[in-house]
């Protein structure tokens, strides 16, 4: 191997460090006040707050849930993929809403169609027949920033 | 060594060749469950790239009545989507979705102790689809 070959190699790695690099868990502060989304649809779960995509945090104590900051809107979606015959296909839905301290969500993302794909998020509300109502604050995603 | 390669190679291709069956999940797809809350379940089924969307979304029908079946509730409803759950508007039938050329579908599922508008009777449903997954099984024994 020469040398224009190992630079060939660092340059990919680099560039596959970068895009690693890209999106980091989300830190919350330690006095910020955050709600519970359940997570019960496909892929890693992502959220966007002043302007920068995170992985959402996962809860501490809750399977399947996600803890995110609460009193201001987010964007909050999903990063599905399906690898197979040497290709990976993703999709990337996202949604906003304005998450109040005390509630609790469910968020559901899942395939629509032929490569489409969904985000959907609901309340808790034990007065309801399915314990799930409406949230009147989901919006289309309210963040612009890289994913 | 070369018996290894080959029987090795022969795995691969039976793996790849075969369409997932109705099974739980595994290495080709299969069936699972999630607890949404305390009545709700949600079934999801996943295909490989060799069965038809549609047949994902008759065998994650048939989970959703094998699964209240087990839990001896004769009907179920339906939704095909939190949103429909939330609103309580049954649907007949799971969503269905590809990704990549692989088919998943989901259902949420509520088990009733009798029938309601939208409900799906248990016996009825195991009884219609039971020779379509799983050939030779009699409807008798699909509704024990």
């Amino acid at each position: 191997m020469n040398h224009r070959h190992y630079a060939k190699y660092a340059a990919t790695l680099i560039f596959a460090a970068i895009l690693q690099g890209c999106v980091t868990t989300y830190v919350a502060r330690p006095d910020e006040p955050m709600v519970t989304v359940h997570t019960v649809g496909f892929g890693q779960p992502q959220m966007c707050k002043d302007g920068k995509y995170y992985w959402a945090p996962r809860h501490k104590s809750v399977e399947n849930a996600i803890s995110i900051p609460a009193g201001e809107r987010i964007t909050l979606g999903a990063h599905l993929t399906s690898d197979g015959y040497q290709i990976v296909h993703y999709c990337r839905p996202f949604l906003s809403f304005q998450p109040k301290v005390g509630q609790t969500y469910f968020m559901n993302s899942a395939m629509s169609g032929d490569g489409r794909c969904g985000v959907e998020l609901v309340r808790e509300d034990s007065t309801s027949a399915t314990g799930l109502t409406v949230e009147h604050s989901v919006a289309p995603p309210s963040c612009h920033g890289p994913k | 060594m070369k018996l290894k390669y080959v029987a090795a190679l022969a795995a691969c291709v039976g793996i790849a060749g075969c369409a997932t069956p109705y099974s739980s999940s595994g290495l080709t797809g299969g069936y699972s469950q999630q607890r949404v809350n305390e009545r709700i379940v949600k079934v999801n089924f996943f295909g490989n790239g060799y069965i038809a969307a549609d047949r994902v979304q008759t065998f994650a029908l048939y989970r959703c009545a094998e699964m209240a079946r087990e839990a001896k509730k004769p009907y179920f409803v339906l939704y095909d989507s939190l949103l429909a759950a939330a609103r309580d508007v049954p649907a007949s039938q799971p969503r269905v979705g590809t990704l990549g050329g692989k088919p998943m579908a989901f259902a949420l599922v509520k088990l009733e102790d009798g029938p309601r508008p939208g409900a799906q009777e248990v016996s009825a449903v195991l009884a219609e689809l039971a020779p379509q997954v799983q050939p030779g099984a009699n409807a008798a024994g699909a509704q024990r």
